[in-house]
């Protein structure tokens, strides 16, 4: 019962590809296209490649080096190959938990197609787990990492296989490789080499193999060697403060990164942390799943005990490390544990299959029972149909064009010379992208790009933006945040551009705005208006004399600039949403944020009109044809109709990106 | 065999330490907060699933849940709407002759004692159209005392005011009004609940509301405090 792993069989490394052929499709479909907010870190992971720099810690080299290779895939744009990285991974480990699965199951446990129908319903559920998908259609290095453990796992049971020292060699060397996607898996070391010594403890006195383990290992850990020679490139000030240019800087880039997060709970609280687990167990992979899981559990001790060792060894290990890890985004990090909890479900499933089947098998029919393990197959798989369609909206990012369409927007509007402040470090590759990797207007100045503070940078004689907002507001603080003073506080702040609201924003990032800065007031009050379009609409409070549209014909992806007249007769303050057919595009406080300030500094009389004067982007996924562009305000759910623009799609939207970055 | 044996035998007693450890933490988990999912949220890194929303309906409001949807400062108000500053920037609540308005006791209040910068927890639906947009069915106001180490000339309000996202041993991560906020806590700064009782920071936890009183730091990247007030837990009854 305790015999060695099975070679998969040709059959199994098909049914291996095709499963990595169905994810990778739903994946793909389901892509963010770009750049996005849907991972705090996500879009400097997506630039940091294709410019061999530095990420944050722990640095990802091998990430690196991997999204460098396919950065020079011929299609799309950088960081949707970055993107197309974390799916052909995600859905190759996928395929990998299929191999490792079914070189598991024990031959006894059941026929060999309820065995594969087993471990291809584990491999789907984990596809389709809400957290896994999210992360393999984004840029990020989650879907590596169990992309790394596959690799690991699947070399360790070949070494078992064939006890050549060259397979352990390349073992160890997957392994040690595996601390750049996680440096967590090191966690896995002590279950790994206790299933070595079980497996056979007569290598112990063995030089060469000996030999082989260190080499391997040393090798792939050998990447770290990257994180002083690019230590230059980095601009994020808390990566700044612990740079790896020293042995001690190396080891707090490292290991000792974020010493803050680990370990961070009492025991006392470790009870609720381990609920908190089950809780996201339950949520990725069911209960039903967590049931089957313990199910199998029990099944890989009693059909193979020195791998339940290896499984559950790491396991136990990554669960007691996380659920005593304090971060915001904690789900992430539980996804290796979920990959195991996979796997016992395929052991689970097996016994269970194989128990029905032998049920049937008392009939002597053979037939019958032929048929009978035809129908369980089905079925069984078609289980994974429900996470697939229950997850499938929450995972679906393709629609995910904000970002892109509002930078190509702002590279597009801003004047030659002009300097564009952003977040700083980490949270400002939305805009360092284009420059990092497209060198997109080099004429424009990103201060924050080259150092957190850029205070003391000369901005004197150049028109200056930001898409950050750095005044009439307490300064935005926190990472990412502009250092204080570094524009005059009696500056004015005047919104230009306005993107879509983004999905997600895992912080508060989720305004897209151009703002322009200014010692001059806007022009934000005439005393006659001449609207192209006259509306003469009340609204509560509020009076809309007319509008300017220009062009009513766009490209999609394009802004199209909107000048609206009004009168307040309350003083209250007022929101104005603007739609394109019945999808609010953006939200904005009449006088664009300064009508408070410009009634205190400079007056405003009843009479006078108000002028908002700004750009607004049109979404590249808004499908050519003509669209009813309207506004409301927040005070009065009367629709003002502006008019009829009509969207064309001459340029595709990746093609429209690539032509403004540059390309 | 004899080793395979051992290995099973060693093995079953992990798998019975794991589930005694499981039931364990389930039944202090059940003890604490019952059989509800209260515990979790107040849990670090826990985030409930994402929901897409549905179709031409607007959200129900949670049932039972003691937080507010929204936390933050009055800017603005009308007879029918308040402007919000949250921790996810400016927030319209939309004010109907539906929406109970009460001070933290209960006690009904009238939409005009609300004056600007009030601290005010606010429980109702999104709006359909604009998530930008609350309508309100219960708007509670906080009280925030003057802090007394602040001299009395100095704002009666807080420096910050925010939902607790993180807590280290000396460092609390808001969510704040204008994003994320990093508070370095000292052996000098003092944590108290509204009626000026002593807090340890344990007895702090994510989610809870806080005030706090301090300075930045000279790089402006966090807040120095000198004193947390927390926000007490609202009433049910005031759902």
């Amino acid at each position: 019962m305790n015999s060695r792993s099975q070679s998969p069989s040709a059959l199994d490394y098909g049914i291996a590809a095709l499963l990595t052929a169905v994810v990778f499709l739903v994946y793909h479909a389901t892509l963010t296209p770009s750049l996005s907010y849907l991972s705090p870190d996500g879009n400097e992971l997506a630039t940091v490649p294709a410019v061999l720099g530095l990420a944050h810690s722990p640095g990802y080299p091998l990430y690196t080096w991997l999204g460098k290779l396919f950065s020079f895939l011929p299609f799309g744009d950088i960081a949707h190959r970055m993107n197309l990285m974390s799916a052909i991974l995600g859905a190759c480990s996928v395929g990998g938990l299929y191999l490792i699965g079914i070189s598991l199951l024990h031959p006894d446990s059941g026929p060999s197609i309820l065995r594969r129908t087993a471990a291809a319903l584990a491999a789907l559920l984990f596809a389709f787990s809400p957290t896994f998908w999210s992360q393999a259609v984004i840029a990020e290095v989650y879907s590596p990492n169990i992309f790394m453990i596959d690799v690991s796992l699947l070399l360790l049971l070949s070494w078992e296989r064939s006890g050549r020292n060259l397979d352990f060699f390349l073992f160890s060397l997957a392994f040690g490789l595996s601390l750049d996607t996680h440096i967590s898996n090191l966690g896995f070391a002590p279950a790994m080499a206790l299933f070595i010594v079980l497996t056979d403890r007569s290598k112990l006195k063995q030089p060469a193999w000996w030999l082989a383990g260190l080499g391997g290992f040393a090798l792939g850990a050998l990447q770290f060697i990257w994180l002083p020679l690019r230590a230059s490139t980095l601009n994020d000030r808390f990566m700044l403060a612990r740079a790896p240019i020293t042995l001690k800087g190396l080891y707090g880039y490292t290991l000792g990164a974020f010493p803050q997060f680990i370990f961070a709970f009492s025991i006392p609280e470790l009870p609720d942390r381990l609920v908190l687990y089950f809780a996201y167990l339950v949520r990725e992979l069911s209960l039903c799943g967590l049931i089957v899981g313990l199910l199998g559990l029990a099944v890989l001790l009693f059909r193979r005990s020195r791998h339940f060792y290896l499984l559950t060894g790491m396991y136990l290990v990554h669960i007691f490390f996380f659920i005593q890890y304090r971060v915001f985004d904690l789900e992430v990090f539980f996804l290796p544990a979920h990959f195991f909890w996979a796997l016992f479900i395929a052991f689970g499933t097996a016994e269970a299959l194989g128990g029905l089947s032998a049920a049937v098998r008392l009939l002597k029919r053979d037939r019958l029972t032929r048929v009978a393990n035809l129908i369980l197959c089905i079925t069984t798989i078609a289980l994974a149909i429900f996470p697939l369609l229950f997850h499938w909206k929450i995972s679906d990012h393709s629609q995910d064009v904000a970002v892109n369409d509002f930078y190509a927007n702002v590279w597009e509007m801003l004047p030659e010379g002009a300097v564009l402040l952003t977040s700083s470090g980490v949270f400002g590759y939305d805009a360092f992208y284009w420059q990092l990797a497209y060198d997109t207007r080099p004429d424009v100045l990103l201060p924050a790009l080259t150092t957190p503070d850029p205070a003391g940078m000369d901005l004197a004689g150049r028109d200056i933006f930001t898409t950050t907002p750095v005044l009439n507001r307490p300064q935005r603080r926190g990472p990412g945040a502009l250092p204080a003073g570094i524009i005059d506080a009696d500056w004015w702040q005047i919104p230009i551009l306005f993107g879509a609201q983004t999905e997600g924003g895992a912080r508060a990032r989720s305004h897209l705005i151009l703002y322009a800065l200014s010692a001059e007031p806007p022009e934000l009050v005439i005393t006659n208006a001449k609207p192209s379009i006259p509306l003469e609409a009340d609204l509560n409070g509020l009076r809309i004399l007319g509008a300017d549209l220009s062009p009513i014909t766009l490209e999609s992806g394009a802004r199209i600039h909107i000048v609206l007249y009004w009168q307040l007769y309350q003083p209250d303050l007022k929101r104005v949403i603007t739609f394109i057919d019945d999808q609010p595009l953006e939200v904005h406080e009449l006088g664009l944020g300064n009508l408070q300030r410009y009634h205190r500094e400079i007056g405003l009389d009843s009479d006078q009109v108000i002028v908002e004067d700004y750009w607004l982007v049109i979404p590249s996924t808004i499908t050519p044809g003509t669209h009813k562009l309207s506004i409301r305000s927040d005070k009065s759910q009367t629709e003002i109709d502006l008019g009829e623009i009509t969207i064309v799609d001459q340029l595709e939207m990746m093609e429209r990106w690539l032509n403004i970055a540059g390309r | 065999m004899v080793e395979h044996r051992w290995q099973i035998i060693i093995g079953a007693g992990i798998l019975i330490l794991m589930l005694l450890t499981a039931a364990f933490s389930f039944g202090v988990y059940v003890g604490r907060y019952g059989w509800s999912v209260k515990g979790l949220a107040r849990q670090p890194g826990f985030h409930a699933v994402p929901q897409p929303k549905p179709a031409g309906q607007n959200q129900a409001p949670p049932q039972g849940n003691q937080r507010p949807d929204l936390l933050g400062r009055i800017w603005t108000i009308s007879e029918d709407a308040l402007e919000l500053l949250t921790q996810d920037g400016p927030r319209l609540i939309r004010v109907t002759s539906d929406t109970r308005v009460v001070d933290l006791s209960g006690t009904e209040i009238s939409l005009s004692q609300l004056k600007r910068d009030d601290n005010i927890a606010v429980y109702g639906p999104r709006d359909i159209t604009n998530d930008n947009v609350l309508l309100a069915t219960r708007i509670v106001r906080l009280p925030l005392r003057t802090n007394p180490n602040q001299p009395q000339d100095k704002n009666q309000h807080p420096d910050i005011l925010g939902k607790i996202r993180h807590i280290d041993e000396d460092t609390i991560r808001l969510a704040t009004e204008d994003g994320p906020q990093f508070v370095e806590i000292s052996p000098e700064t003092r944590i108290e609940d509204l009626d000026g009782a002593k807090l340890l920071l344990p007895q702090l936890n994510i989610g809870d509301g806080i005030a706090v009183y301090g300075k930045l730091d000279a790089g402006g990247d966090h807040w120095l405090a000198t004193s947390i007030v927390r926000l007490p837990p609202l009433n049910p009854s005031l759902r």
